[in-house]
C-alpha cells in the first residue's frame, strides 16, 4: 500500500457514484441503475434507451444459447456492423455451432459447419479455431474434450462483451466504461511513476495490493 | 511532497474510538463537504501566456524592437560573439499545459543570417546567442545547428533565411524542446533545463530582421494536431492495458455492499445471475467481499433515517445499537449528526431552536482545528432569508445528507468486530474510491515530480472525455 498523501486527497462522491452508474448502462443492468439512482439520488445520464434495450436482447441470446438471434438482431440493428467485423462474426456463428453441438445435435451442427462456417476456412487465421470447434464432434462428451473452454459459460460471457463493445462503438457511443479506463489509467501512471523513478522510490503497481485492505 | 509514514496504528483492540488512521480518514468526511463549497468556484486562473517582445531588458543598442512589439531588427554593424542581438518575450512559457510553442518570420537575412531561436532564462546573457550559453538552447539559421549551452552545436536541421518561418516549441509530457521550419517538425532534443523559460529571439549581423508570432496569427506549423498525436500516445498506452475480467463486477458488488444500497444490490445480484457466469474469480485479482455485508440492514436503515432529516431518531438508535460509535461526543460521526440537526432545524424557520441547539452541542468545536470553518459556515446559514440561495447553501441539498448518512455507515462499518484495526479503518472508504484516490494522487506526484509541468490531472475529464 502506498500512503503518501492519500489521506488528503478528496474524491467528489458524485464522481463515484457516476462512475458505477456508467458501468451499469454499459452492461444494460438498467433495472439497477434505474435503483441506484433513487437509491443516491444521482440521475442517470440521458442515453440511448432503445440502444440499450437491444444490447441486453443480443447479450441474453447469447448467454441463453442462442447465438443466431443474437446475429439476427444484431444485423437488424446495424446491416453492415457484421461484415465490417468479420472476426467477431465468425465467433458468433462457431457458438451457434457450439450450441448445437451441445444440445447432441450433431447432424445440424454439421450442416451448418459445413455451409455458415467453411467459408471462413479460406482465411489462415480462422482455421486454428474453425478446427478446435470441428473438433469437438468427435467427442462422446464434449466437455471432457480438450476444447472444451468453447462451452464454457466464460467464453460465450467474452463473445457476448465483445458484441457489445462493437455495437456501442458501431453507434458512436464510448465502447470502454470510464471505470475500466481509471483501472487502466492507474496501472499506467504507476508504471511510469516505476519506470522513471526507480523501483525503491515507487514498488512495482499490484492491483490486487492497492484493493485489499 | 510529504515522504514520512503514516502513524502507527494503536495495537490495542479498543473499539471506542476510530484509530489514528480511522480518524485520518474521517476527517476526509469534512474535507468532502469544504470541497462541495468550492464546487462552484472557477478553474484555475489561467498561466500569464508570452504575448510579445520585453524591450526592457533586450540588448538594447544592437538591435531595434518595432513599436507593436512583434518584430526585431539588428541595427549594429556586429564584429564580435558579444554583440548579439537578442530579445526575450514578456513573460516565460506557461507550464501547466501540454506544449508550447511560437514561431518567428525570416523577413531579411541581411549580410550573414545569423539568426537564432531558441529559449532562454530569465537570467540569460543578452548579448550572446541563446545555445551558446548553458541553460539556453537554440537552432540556428546560418548552419542549421542545435546549440545547447557549449559554444559547439550539433548538427541538426536545415539552414534557414529570408522568407523562411521557424518554430521553436516545449513539450511538456515528454520533456523536450522541438523545432520546425515552414510547418514540417525539424528535430527534438532532450530538455534538460529546470524552471521558467523564455521564449527568444536572436539576430547577429547587419539588416537582420525578424517578425515574431505569438499566437495572435496562425502557426505555419500544426500544433493542435501534434498535441493530439502527443495525447494519443498516452492515450495509446493506456488503452492497450488488458484489465482483469470481472474487475468491474466485483468494485460495483463491494461498492453497493459498502454503502448499504440493499434494494440496488438486490436488483444487481438478480441481474447478475443470469448475465454473468458464476464468476471465478482468480485468487490474483479478488476483491476482499467478505466482511462487507456487516449489518447491512442496519446500515440501510440509519441511512434512510438521515436521508429522511430524522437526526433525533438517528441518534438514539446509534446509542442503543452502536453506542461505541457515539461514546465520543468530539469525534468527527458526532459532529456531523449535531451539524446536520442543526441544519435541519434552519430547513423549517426554527432558527431560535437551531441557535439554542448550535449552542449546546457545535459550540464546543470552535476551538478544536478542522472544525471550526465548518462551524463557522454551517452559522452563517442563519443570517439569509433564502438560505439555499446562499453562498452556504450547499448545507441544505440532499448531498449534504448523503455525505452525513455516509459517514455514519463508515462507522458502523468499523465497529465490525471480524476486522482488525488496520482493515476496519481502510473500510471507510469503498474500493472505489480508493482507486480513484490513488490515480489522482499518482497523476498529482507524476506532474510534481517533472517539476510540476504538464496539464493538470482532472479526474472529471478522465471520465468525460471517455471514448
Amino acid at each position: 500500500m502506498d500512503p503518501r498523501q492519500f489521506e488528503h486527497t478528496v474524491v467528489d462522491d458524485n464522481d463515484i457514484h457516476s462512475i458505477v452508474m456508467s458501468y451499469l448502462l454499459h452492461n444494460c443492468f438498467n433495472e439497477t441503475a434505474d435503483s441506484l439512482a433513487s437509491c443516491t439520488g444521482v440521475k442517470q445520464p440521458a442515453i440511448d434507451r432503445d440502444n440499450l434495450e437491444r444490447r441486453k436482447q443480443i447479450i441474453h441470446f447469447i448467454l441463453e444459447r442462442k447465438a443466431l438471434k443474437a446475429v439476427e438482431l444484431t444485423e437488424q440493428l446495424a446491416q453492415d456492423l457484421l461484415e465490417k467485423n468479420k472476426d467477431l462474426h465468425f465467433d458468433l456463428l462457431c457458438l451457434h455451432f457450439v450450441d448445437r453441438v451441445c444440445a447432441g445435435n450433431c447432424t445440424e451442427a454439421l450442416e451448418f459447419a459445413q455451409t455458415r462456417l467453411a467459408p471462413f476456412g479460406k482465411v489462415p487465421k480462422y482455421v486454428e479455431k474453425l478446427e478446435d470447434a470441428m473438433a469437438l464432434l468427435a467427442y462422446e462428451d464434449p466437455e471432457k474434450s480438450p476444447m472444451f473452454h468453447l462451452l464454457s459459460s466464460e467464453y460465450r460471457q467474452q463473445v457476448a462483451d465483445n458484441l457489445n463493445r462493437t455495437i456501442l462503438e458501431h453507434t458512436n457511443h464510448p465502447s470502454y466504461t470510464p471505470m475500466e479506463r481509471i483501472i487502466q489509467q492507474v496501472t499506467v501512471v504507476r508504471q511510469y511513476l516505476t519506470e522513471e523513478n526507480g523501483k525503491d522510490a515507487f514498488p512495482p503497481f499490484s492491483l490486487k495490493d492497492s484493493l485489499k485492505g | 511532497m510529504n515522504s514520512s509514514p503514516p502513524p502507527a496504528n494503536s495495537a490495542n483492540g479498543d473499539t471506542t474510538n476510530n484509530v489514528v488512521n480511522g480518524q485520518d480518514l474521517n476527517l476526509n468526511f469534512l474535507d468532502k463537504i469544504r470541497l462541495a463549497a468550492t464546487r462552484n468556484a472557477k478553474e484555475d486562473e489561467g498561466e500569464d501566456l508570452p504575448t510579445e517582445l520585453n524591450t526592457i531588458n533586450s540588448a538594447g543598442g544592437f538591435l531595434v524592437v518595432s513599436p507593436d512589439k512583434l518584430s526585431v531588427k539588428y541595427t549594429n554593424t556586429n564584429l564580435h560573439g558579444h554583440d548579439v542581438g537578442v530579445v526575450q518575450a514578456n513573460k516565460p512559457a506557461p507550464i501547466k499545459c501540454l506544449t508550447y510553442y511560437f514561431e518567428i518570420f525570416v523577413k531579411d537575412s541581411g549580410i550573414k543570417g545569423q539568426i537564432a531561436i531558441g529559449f532562454t532564462k530569465e537570467s540569460f546573457k543578452m548579448r550572446r546567442q541563446p545555445g551558446w550559453e548553458v541553460n539556453s538552447c537554440g537552432y540556428h539559421g546560418d548552419d542549421g545547428f542545435l546549440y545547447r549551452g557549449q559554444g559547439k552545436g550539433e548538427p541538426f536541421g536545415p539552414k534557414y533565411t529570408k522568407d523562411d518561418t521557424v518554430g521553436g516549441g516545449i513539450n511538456y509530457a515528454s520533456q523536450e524542446f522541438f523545432f520546425t521550419k515552414n510547418g514540417a517538425i525539424v528535430g527534438k532534443i532532450p530538455k534538460d533545463i529546470r524552471g521558467h523559460l523564455f521564449p527568444t529571439v536572436a539576430v547577429h549581423s547587419q539588416n537582420e530582421e525578424v517578425l515574431v508570432n505569438f499566437g495572435k496569427k496562425k502557426f505555419a506549423f500544426d500544433i493542435k494536431g501534434y498535441e493530439a498525436l502527443e495525447r494519443n500516445k498516452q492515450q495509446m498506452a493506456i488503452e492497450k492495458l488488458s484489465t482483469p475480467p470481472n474487475i468491474g463486477y466485483g468494485l460495483v458488488k463491494t461498492y453497493l455492499l459498502h454503502y448499504g444500497y440493499e434494494e440496488t444490490l438486490n436488483a444487481f445480484n438478480l441481474a447478475t445471475q443470469t448475465t454473468v457466469p458464476p464468476i471465478h474469480i482468480d485468487q490474483e485479482n479478488a476483491i476482499d467481499e467478505d466482511d462487507s455485508s456487516y449489518a447491512l440492514k442496519q446500515r440501510k436503515n440509519f441511512r434512510q433515517l438521515v436521508r429522511n432529516g430524522e437526526i433525533d431518531t438517528a441518534l438514539a438508535e446509534l446509542r442503543n445499537l452502536y453506542p461505541q460509535i457515539v461514546q465520543d461526543d468530539k469525534s468527527v460521526v458526532c459532529f456531523l449528526l449535531h451539524c446536520q440537526k442543526f441544519i435541519e432545524l434552519v430547513r423549517v424557520g426554527k432558527l431560535e431552536e437551531g441557535v439554542k441547539y448550535g449552542r449546546l452541542e457545535l459550540a464546543k468545536f470552535v476551538g478544536l482545528t478542522g472544525f471550526q470553518d465548518i462551524v463557522e459556515d454551517c452559522f452563517a446559514l442563519l443570517v439569509y432569508e433564502k438560505p439555499e440561495e446562499s453562498s452556504v447553501g450547499y448545507f441544505l441539498e440532499d448531498s449534504q445528507r448523503e455525505l452525513v448518512a455516509d459517514a455514519v455507515n463508515a462507522a458502523i462499518l468499523s465497529t465490525n468486530p471480524n476486522k482488525k484495526d488496520v482493515q476496519r479503518s481502510c473500510h471507510l472508504q469503498s474500493h472505489l474510491e480508493k482507486l480513484l484516490r490513488q490515480l489522482t494522487v499518482c497523476c498529482l506526484e507524476r506532474r510534481s515530480l517533472n517539476g510540476d509541468q504538464g496539464e493538470t490531472f482532472r479526474l472529471h475529464h478522465v471520465l468525460n472525455n471517455n471514448r
